[in-house]
């Protein structure tokens, strides 16, 4: 069995992306250390560098999830489905780094750890369907049947965002979330470490994203060499690619 | 067109005949609403000109998951989930046909439950009868719809009962905030508030479509 | 101040963790293969 054409992508990817992310860290961490202190917030508004870059993450971690499900269901190609439990574990992470940072700003702003603010809220439904969708892929018997489940939760979770997000923020929770980012609030000088934050957060994404699936290809290989070995033909629990 | 309504009128009818689904659901409901009773505080008036909706609300969804978890038990057990496999054309019809016959248990159950509510709270709810029913239909279809989905995922992974909530609950959370907010205004001004209105629609049509779409690949075998 | 460093002290705790099981699998499953060629 062939490695996908993703997975060898990935794996070009893996070395030359942490050679990058690495320098950039480090601009990105001079840049957060040296930007003016928030003139109402203090220091603790630095964290604004950090969690919605993560957030960012988390979301584009449940797309790629439902994207590769998506395309599994329509093209029965195993290596979309392999992207998108790579995509979501590696989401997930990056999900519990908001719920995580979240609070610790809040603590630190308003004294309050949680405030069922609207962006948050559905951030924490995102992390409960990130959840149940690994889940699921662990109770279902049969990786095919695992395949198929796994993808409708996603694409059903990934619509459900957006009508989360548009429910909430109509009908509750106090919105004590920084507002408006993108209608230039951020003070002068503070533009840099917030894109800096946000570039280095897709890297990260994307290069754990490769390790993970590469990862995931080589499982995948090793099953599949291990059903040959025992003189079976590998059992067709899927169309595997040959 | 036919499917539906076969699936329909077949559900409908073995229900019927055994009634274990809805039983169990009324009795859950009702039970659910005495155990509000013991668990609100000695003067609950106030907390109850707000809240009961919310808790109304509780106990449908919960409800809900109980029948939910229900609903392909007879398939599964006679291993006739490939049946349903078989007929490629008709699977949205068939998802179509059970998520109605699950609507309107829950309806029934929701009916039931409100009226033991507003006699045993000493809430009132007859200015409000038809609206308050439409509210209870859009949300009780919402549920459904995508509970449907659910469920046939749910009833095929090991823990299946706890599995089902697990997968709905934060998924179905704008029906139940779009139904809430709708209830409480009812109950609080006697009004239907548009935006909720709208949001209960829009959701209900979103997991309508999806649900319709997706069933198959939940069947294949 | 130290809020500011628990939240990028998490972040980077929790990533480089993440990612160095990562590499600790992907070596165990590269020597494996080897070993039983």
């Amino acid at each position: 069995m062939q490695a996908g054409v993703l997975e060898r992508a990935a794996g070009h990817f893996r070395t030359p992306s942490l050679w990058a992310l690495l320098p950039l860290c480090a601009v990105y961490g001079l840049a957060v250390i040296t930007a003016p202190e928030d003139a109402v917030q203090g220091v603790i508004q630095k964290i604004l560098y950090v969690h919605p870059a993560c957030a960012f993450a988390a979301y584009l971690g449940f797309g790629l999830t439902a994207l590769g499900g998506a395309l599994y269901l329509w093209r029965e190609d195993e290596q979309y489905d392999r992207l998108a439990l790579a995509s979501a574990e590696v989401g997930v992470v990056f999900c519990t780094l908001v719920i995580l940072t979240g609070p610790i700003w809040a603590r630190g702003t308003w004294g309050r750890f949680w405030s069922w603010d609207p962006r948050l809220t559905v951030t924490l439904l995102l992390w409960f369907i990130y959840l149940a969708y690994l889940l699921l892929r662990g109770f279902t018997e049969g990786s095919a049947r695992a395949a198929r489940f796994a993808a409708v939760y996603g694409i059903a979770g990934v619509l459900a965002i957006p009508l989360n997000y548009f429910a909430i923020d109509l009908f509750g929770g106090r919105a004590i979330h920084p507002e408006n980012l993108g209608r230039g609030s951020l003070g002068a000088g503070m533009g840099l470490p917030f894109a800096l934050g946000l570039v280095t957060a897709l890297l990260a994404f994307f290069h754990l994203l490769a390790r993970r699936l590469e990862l995931e290809g080589l499982r995948a290989r090793n099953a599949f060499a291990e059903a040959e070995t025992q003189h079976e033909p590998a059992r067709a629990e899927g169309p595997w690619p040959t | 067109m036919n499917v539906l309504l076969a699936v329909l009128w077949k559900d409908l009818i073995s229900e019927w005949r055994t009634r274990d689904r809805i039983v169990s659901m009324l009795l859950f409901s009702v039970l659910v609403v005495v155990v509000f009773h013991f668990a609100l505080p000695e003067d609950a008036s106030q907390l109850l000109k707000t809240g009961a909706a919310g808790l109304l609300w509780i106990a449908y969804v919960f409800a809900s998951v109980l029948g939910l978890n229900r609903a392909f038990a007879l398939e599964l057990e006679n291993e006739a989930l490939s049946g349903l496999a078989l007929a490629p054309a008709d699977r949205g019809w068939i998802f179509l046909g059970k998520s109605l016959a699950n609507t309107l248990l829950l309806f029934l159950v929701q009916a039931v439950t409100a009226f033991v509510f507003a006699l045993t709270f000493n809430v009132s709810l007859t200015a409000v009868v038809p609206q308050f029913a439409v509210v209870m239909a859009l949300g009780a279809l919402g549920l459904s719809s995508i509970g449907t989905l659910f469920a046939a995922v749910a009833v095929r992974t090991r823990y299946r009962e706890v599995m089902l909530p697990l997968l709905l609950l934060p998924v179905m959370i704008p029906v139940l905030l779009g139904a809430v907010r709708a209830s409480a205004a009812l109950l609080e001004r006697g009004t239907l508030p548009a935006p909720a209105l709208r949001l209960l629609i829009v959701a209900d049509l979103t997991f309508l479509i999806v649900s319709f779409v997706l069933f198959e690949y939940v069947l294949d075998e | 101040m130290a809020y500011v460093i628990a939240a990028y002290g998490l972040v980077v705790t929790f990533l480089t963790l993440y990612a160095w099981l990562l590499e600790r699998e992907r070596r165990r499953l590269t020597s494996g293969r080897s070993q039983s060629q």
